[in-house]
């Protein structure tokens, strides 16, 4: 029992790391959490700068009024009530008020909390300038002072029903009203508009002493302190702005657990390093803080595999390690997270395996033979069997609606497990499939194989233009523009037409000349063109089973030159701007891309990719010794068969794609596909030989909104780059150049080539 | 790295040892040639002599002693199939059971498939223009897409968007911010939009209106 525990908590270990840091409500359309009626805007809801947030504000009452009991003549009830008096809060109560609704404020502690912590003079910047601001709220480059000043005189002047210092102590809903409970009184709301922000909940270490005076989780004022000895806790710009401030007076200690500060401002990497030389700061890198006395600190200290307690004597200290967003509080009102693992994985893979065994039973019908790991099952009636695959399946998606994400991991494999495990070929398909899969899903006597690639075309086609309009058009980005019409294209011409049809049309009119359409070593395998863009090792295949010397030709060519010249001018663009495997994780997965594991446990596992090209090698020399000098027979084929079923069927199919919605789209090409490990060898090369001509780079304009390593698909932590302004390419990362980090940089603070151009 | 290498090892160790034979009759209508040096029969494993001989199925080699050929000949496609390769990126090749895929009844198909690409091309001609001149996109996009070239012809018609969403040249997307502003009493860099220094205080003309302005 407990190992079970301890596998689900693994694997729920895995599937979580994609949005550990940056945990999010789940939310909807229009911002509704999972609970009807409840909205969530702002910095929760992901805005990444101010005038987002008051965007979503504006929009949210906008979509609020636009419903046909927006307004109810009730006197004992708001129409929305609004918790939060942020940039988004206030700006959703001057709509509220435009469009005739009943409506109050609720803030816990001042107007723009979040704003009046920062430091003073601090300028608020009013970016992106392309975004047109929404609202009747004020938005302007401007210091902090100045910004909340305006927005003191727009409340008054509106007469903005605002009150402070009544934080919200319940909420529940019930007949279709919120009842929301605060120390001061009880409201009653049809809708309620959650905006509260993450910033005004910092970040706790959690150990004894924490909650003496003298340690603090903001700082306000640091001219205050003089000749003190001050520690100092974290390692983002918070924090070495703090110390650096501090050490101008004090002789400050800054701790921190990592072993290096990798998420600083280049200037704040500056200031940091010329304290710690002039004596004023001593960070003590690797180490935990376990607790805090009267006038002592004391620190753990990695020492290699073990730890050296030291004790540091202080007069104050600051535990600036971030904000945490309140889970707890979001809990108690039954709001879901997003990418949270609730369930039972034991039921959903009882009810994905019963799925399997009814359809095995169904199979008798059509020529299968019924059995669970070789135990005949020939004495259930198909019926039954069809009964029991419903059965099993509206299970999962029952669970799957209240919140069981299991569930739906139950289902997505279910469907990819069928999908790629009937395809492996007539005959030969996978439990329960095996004997009547093939012929069953061969419709209108075209193989499952055609039905497959139309599929694959018509999601990558439809999801494709959804990105496209995402990414592209929306956002002005002409690079994105042509990124998904290049991807969908090579789809639809290199993966889907001239395989199906025009090479076919090429041979029976010979317009590949009489000579070649007359070879049967040309002419009969049109599966062939697919190495037209497919390289070695991704498609091995070209080198074997007698081909025909043009295919041999031009398999060395494209693998061992046109490859590699395209990764000295790109990268690993191919991945993202070619590639059918690619191509489905940017279209189809695109709105899961903020799913993708990150941090540098999941960067390590990239390894892994390097095995399948050793094994690709391999089988590819014991392929050719057999074709060539006729030994290794048995060898030759085995590992092409294991191969197949691993590599071909499981690696670049069933689990990456099972994974989309859980793990983003890139798990194949990240993890596991040996043509991508293979240029990423060739770029890092060139990036450390300095030929390459492929690099991202920063300017100093990063306000550490964590969009760029929110949505890279890769899992690259864009941002650290970003905040010290480094180089990025496929010498210290993984790249492939998709472009969406620089895309969605609301600062233009990344761009591709060198360091004086934007885009 | 090294965990890398072990483990591709240990997967060809596997291979060598675990690595086994898959043993079990007229060549009507298929081509025979001679055999080659070190070719193997495809049904029994055993190599070929002088005497065997090679079939050429589908264009394909298929080697087999002279005693295996009413074997393969009973069921062809069982045998044949150990060559085909399949994977989750390509296909049978056609005329494998199940697997008609012929020229003649795919002209419905090609056709769609033409129309797809050259509807990709143009949406994506529209939506290029429309964005570099400062026009909604989206529309202009779905314009090129469902009218083709004549869609991509009136979005070339249109007139050029004034004020600020047009696409600067030499750059690939609307900029989102703008460049600071350098004070020219102490070199501080200010936001575009600063009335005053935030280094000496000096009093600084805003580059661009402010949004309040644009606002009202």
């Amino acid at each position: 029992m407990l190992r079970a525990q301890s596998l689900k908590t693994k694997i729920v270990e895995i599937l979580h790391s994609g949005s550990g840091e940056n945990e999010r409500p789940l939310l909807r359309k229009n911002n509704e959490s999972n609970i009807p009626g409840l909205f969530i805007i702002g910095d929760l809801a992901g805005a990444p700068v101010i005038k987002y947030a008051m965007a979503q504000g504006h929009e949210v009452i906008e979509h609020i009024s636009s419903l046909n009991d927006a307004v109810v003549n009730d006197k004992d009830v708001f129409d929305v009530l609004i918790i939060g008096a942020g940039a988004s809060g206030l700006n959703a109560a001057l709509q509220a008020k435009e469009r005739g609704m009943r409506y109050v404020v609720l803030e816990k502690n001042q107007i723009a909390n979040t704003i009046e912590n920062f430091p003073e003079g601090k300028w608020v910047y009013a970016e992106p300038d392309s975004q047109p601001p929404k609202g009747k709220l004020w938005l302007d480059g401007a210091s902090k002072e100045d910004l909340i000043q305006n927005w003191r005189r727009i409340i008054k002047d509106n007469k903005l029903d605002v009150r402070v210092q009544e934080g919200v102590e319940g909420l529940e809903k019930a007949g279709g009203v919120f009842k929301v409970r605060t120390a001061k009184a009880e409201y009653r709301a049809r809708r309620v508009v959650l905006a509260t922000g993450q910033r005004g909940n910092p970040r706790k270490l959690g150990i004894p002493g924490e909650e003496r005076e003298q340690v603090y989780h903001r700082l306000y004022s640091p001219r205050k302190y003089k000749n003190e000895n001050i520690l100092v806790v974290g390692g983002g710009n918070s924090a070495i702005e703090a110390a650096v401030t501090l050490s101008q007076q004090n002789k400050v200690y800054l701790s921190y657990r990592k072993g290096e500060f990798s998420r600083i401002f280049k200037d704040n990497d500056a200031q940091l390093q010329a304290q710690i030389k002039a004596g004023q700061i001593e960070p003590i890198l690797n180490s935990e803080i376990t607790s805090f006395g009267e006038k002592e600190a004391t620190v753990a200290v990695a020492d290699g595999r073990s730890q050296k307690k030291r004790k540091l004597a202080i007069d104050h200290a600051f535990v600036l390690i971030g904000a945490d967003v309140p889970r707890a509080f979001l809990k108690s009102l039954g709001i879901r997270m997003e990418n949270e693992w609730q369930g039972s994985l034991l039921r959903s893979t009882l009810l994905t395996l019963a799925g399997f065994v009814g359809l095995s039973v169904f199979g008798a019908k059509l020529g299968g033979s019924p059995n669970l790991l070789g135990w005949d099952l020939a004495f259930m009636p198909d019926w039954l069997g069809m009964a029991m695959a419903i059965v099993s399946l509206a299970g999962l998606v029952a669970t799957g609606a209240r919140g069981d994400r299991f569930a739906w991991l139950g289902l997505s494999f279910f469907i990819w497990y069928t999908i790629y495990g009937v395809k492996v070929g007539n005959g030969e398909e996978f439990w329960p499939f095996t004997g009547w899969g093939y012929k069953l899903l061969s419709f209108l006597d075209r193989p499952w194989s055609f039905w497959y690639t139309v599929i694959y075309t018509g999601l990558m086609t439809g999801f494709g233009l959804q990105a496209l309009k995402r990414w592209g058009l929306e956002r002005k980005d002409r690079f994105q523009i042509w990124r998904f019409v290049s991807l969908v294209s090579f789809q639809w011409i290199f993966f889907f037409l001239i395989p199906e049809y025009l090479f076919q049309a090429a041979v029976q009119y010979q317009w590949v000349g009489e000579k070649l359409a007359s070879d049967p070593t040309f002419a009969e395998q049109a599966w062939r063109s697919y190495g037209i863009i497919y390289a070695w090792p991704l498609f091995f295949y070209t080198f074997f089973y007698n081909p025909h010397q043009i295919w041999i030709v031009w398999g060395l060519l494209l693998t061992f030159v046109v490859i590699p010249v395209f990764v000295l001018f790109n990268g690993k663009r191919y991945c993202s701007w070619i590639c059918g495997c690619g191509g489905l994780a940017e279209t189809f997965g695109d709105r899961w891309r903020h799913l993708a594991p990150k941090g540098k446990a999941a960067v390590k596992l990239e390894w892994m990719s390097l095995i399948v090209l050793i094994f690709a090698a391999v089988a590819t020399v014991l392929v050719l010794i057999k074709d060539i000098y006729g030994a290794l027979y048995s060898t030759a084929d085995l590992s092409i068969y294991i191969y197949r079923i691993c590599a071909d069927v499981w690696l670049v199919g069933i689990l990456p794609v099972t994974l989309y919605p859980f793990l983003g789209g890139k798990i194949w090409c990240r993890y596991w596909c040996p043509l991508a490990k293979l240029m990423g060898l060739q770029s890092k090369l060139f990036s450390k030989l300095k030929w390459s001509r492929f690099k991202i780079v920063a300017n100093d304009k990063c306000i550490g909104c964590y969009e760029c390593s929110r949505n890279c698909q890769v899992g690259i932590d864009v941002m650290s780059y970003a905040l010290k302004q480094e180089v990025l390419d496929n010498a210290t990362s993984s790249c492939i150049g998709c472009g969406i980090c620089v895309t969605a940089c609301p600062m233009d603070t990344l761009s591709f080539g060198s360091q004086n151009t934007m885009q | 790295m090294s965990r890398a290498i072990k483990g591709a090892f240990l997967l060809l160790l596997v291979m060598l040892v675990g690595a086994s034979g898959q043993a079990q009759d007229r060549n009507e209508g298929y081509k025979t040639v001679a055999p080659r040096a070190g070719e193997r029969c495809l049904v029994c494993r055993a190599p070929l002599n002088e005497t065997d001989l090679v079939l050429l199925v589908r264009g394909r080699r298929v080697p087999l002693k002279r005693a295996m050929v009413d074997s393969f000949m009973r069921d062809p496609d069982a045998f044949f199939s150990e060559l085909q390769p399949k994977g989750a990126l390509f296909h049978e090749s056609p005329g494998a059971e199940g697997s008609e895929v012929s020229v003649e009844t795919s002209s419905s198909w090609l056709t769609f498939g033409i129309y797809a690409v050259s509807a990709l091309l143009f949406a994506g001609l529209s939506g290029y223009r429309a964005v570099s001149r400062g026009l909604p996109a989206v529309s202009h996009f779905f314009i090129g897409l469902l009218l083709h070239l004549p869609g991509y012809l009136y979005v070339l018609t249109r007139p050029a968007a004034a004020g600020q969403n047009r696409i600067p040249a030499g750059l690939g997307k609307v900029p989102e911010t703008r460049p600071p502003v350098p004070c020219h009493g102490c070199g501080s860099e200010n936001h575009p939009a600063a009335r005053e220094c935030s280094g000496c205080g000096k009093q600084l003309e805003p580059v661009y209106a402010s949004d309040v302005s644009r606002l009202t």
